[in-house]
């Protein structure tokens, strides 16, 4: 324990074939083992079992990510154009003191750190490994907190290892020829995913330039690429919708979507564009390590029903080591050995998201939860649910009805306060202008036809685009400021 | 038709796209020299060619898009087939 980490080194001890590219240029297995023998002296000197690793698109970033994990130390990914303050908040939170950077020591003399540099002769590598505690930190990822200082989220080996005994019982037929598309930032943990399951492997992974233009970039890499497996956000076959008939993918076998609701009609286009592709629907939060539960949502050998509510697609059952439990408020919880044991430097407010229920570990994940037979839904957030007049609405009721209006157009709804009150406005995502702005009145008043009398809606806004975050994902506050 | 035109035209497309005035438009701007061309803009700036001219670009055709100049020889020729 962990399996993970003597599977990955063996790959490293017997390099055979690819290992990555990175904006097409390729890097086999051999280049690892030579960066490995140049560096893990030094993670092993390093006295903290936490390191920094400045995070660059370059292969020397996952090399040195890499070589941390087997030296038996985890990492914490530092986002060098983060704001300074954000950086401090991390380095602080998570007590690091030493920091690779393959550009070199300036991110460390800034920052006050120790750089952890190239040795100046190569090591001979050992066939056995240092061990490690399970309940150490494989990485620790930071997300937004209400307290306005960035959480700290700790993956220990185990809950690492549990995900990965998870995804290896998905059922994929997976080889050391498959190749991995990686299109996430390394402080988002879906990349995790996206280069630990091929280092596993023996097999590869595929990135592109994060400075071109996101979506042609994406459909660049995965055609020039020829990659097998995509664990993407479903936004980004949103943006390519547009070019459906254009698409021409033959060597993907599989697609998961996963870190927002992946609604019908993305998942339509999807279908269309690769129709001998496993499509899946997979579900969790960082804290309950990269994800937990996984739905086929189409299967090119098992034709059958797609299974959703309020038009988004069912996040289907858990993965082996978790467990799902709805408590009395509708929230999901995700228990299991995937679940951190809980924040850094936790407030008692963050600490009160975990519990623990009949010997099993739960995270409270702040979204509603709708169980039918073994099947789950996700609701969306907890904070979603708006309550106006008394009555408690889900915004997602809402955006499903306004993308039956607007003919499966992606919907964002927001309860939005005013003087006398909160008023329901829906975003509508109308990227080829198909509606004209004298329609919407006409268009409201048929909206809320569907709708409750509480939950009409006030007005709406027509968006040829929504505004994403770094990750893909819709940002609604900024979607809300586009109306002031 | 008239390359100088077509720069007139797509002058006054690029200033609305990106909600920047005075934008000088030869053969090599790209994203770099435009503070408001990302991802999200390329994308409605594309669909607006598209409108302005009646033409619909292949998707390998924008991946291999590298300038204005590139996307002006596709207006061009698709304009004249």
């Amino acid at each position: 324990m962990p399996q993970f980490r003597n599977q990955i080194w063996s790959q490293i001890l017997q390099p055979k074939g690819l290992f990555c590219s990175i904006g097409g240029i390729e890097f086999n297995w051999k280049h690892i083992q030579e960066f490995v023998a140049w560096h893990i002296d030094g993670f092993l000197q390093q006295p903290k079992l936490r390191l920094g690793i400045v995070i660059r698109n370059d292969f020397e970033t996952y090399a040195a990510i890499i070589t941390c994990w087997m030296s038996g130390k985890g990492y914490v990914p530092l986002q060098p154009n983060y704001p300074n303050q954000r950086i401090i908040d991390i380095i602080e939170s998570s007590q690091i003191k030493q920091v690779y950077d393959s550009q070199g020591v300036e991110f460390s003399k800034r920052f006050g750190l120790d750089h952890i540099p190239k040795q100046s002769t190569q090591s001979t590598l050992n066939e056995t490994l240092v061990d490690v505690d399970p309940q150490q930190d494989a990485y620790v990822l930071f997300t937004s907190g209400t307290t306005g200082k960035p959480k700290g989220v700790p993956i220990s080996w185990r809950n690492l290892q549990s995900f990965l005994d998870g995804f290896f019982d998905l059922g994929y037929e997976l080889s050391h020829e498959d190749r991995f598309l990686q299109m996430f930032e390394l402080t988002f943990d879906l990349s995790v995913m996206s280069f630990t399951v091929p280092a596993v492997l023996g097999s590869s992974f595929h990135t592109f330039n994060q400075s071109l233009i996101k979506p042609l970039a994406l459909y660049d890499t995965l055609e020039s690429q020829n990659i097998t497996f995509a664990l993407m956000v479903p936004s980004a076959v949103e943006m390519l919708a547009p070019y459906a008939e254009d698409i021409e993918l033959p060597h993907l076998k599989v697609t998961q979507f996963c870190g927002e609701a992946f609604r019908i009609n993305q998942f339509s286009v999807w279908k269309s564009c690769v129709p001998h592709c496993q499509i899946d629907n997979v579900y969790g939060p960082t804290e309950a390590t990269i994800y937990c539960s996984r739905y086929i949502a189409h299967h090119p050998l098992k034709d059958k029903a797609l299974l959703h509510q309020n038009g988004v697609v069912c996040i289907g059952q858990t993965m082996k080591t978790v467990q799902f439990l709805i408590n009395e408020d509708k929230e999901l919880c995700l228990g299991g050995l995937q679940t951190t044991r809980g924040y850094l430097n936790a407030t008692p407010d963050q600490t009160s998201r975990f519990f623990e229920h009949e010997n099993c570990w739960f995270y409270k994940s702040g979204d509603i939860g709708v169980q039918e037979g073994s099947e789950f839904y996700c609701h969306g957030r907890m904070d979603d649910q708006v309550k106006i007049q008394g009555y408690r609405i889900e915004l997602s009721e809402l955006e499903f009805a306004g993308s039956q209006i607007f003919e499966n157009c992606t919907c964002k709804a927001a309860a939005i306060a005013q003087d006398n009150g909160s008023e329901l406005h829906l975003f509508v995502l109308d990227a080829e202008n198909t509606f004209q702005s004298n329609q919407l009145e006409h268009m409201r008043i048929e909206l809320n036809k569907l709708l409750p009398d509480y939950m009409s809606v006030n007005a709406i806004h027509l968006k040829n685009e929504f505004p994403l975050n770094d990750n893909g994902k819709i940002d609604k506050k900024k979607l809300i400021a586009s109306l002031s | 038709m008239d390359k100088e035109q077509i720069k007139l035209e797509l002058k006054g497309i690029f200033e609305d796209v990106f909600s920047t005035p005075n934008i000088e438009i030869t053969e090599e701007l790209n994203a770099e020299k435009v503070d408001r061309w990302d991802s999200l803009t390329h994308l409605t700036m594309i669909a607006a060619v598209e409108e302005f001219y009646g033409i619909k670009f292949k998707l390998k055709e924008l991946i291999g898009m590298k300038n204005v100049g590139d996307m002006m020889d596709l207006i061009v020729s698709k304009k004249s087939a």
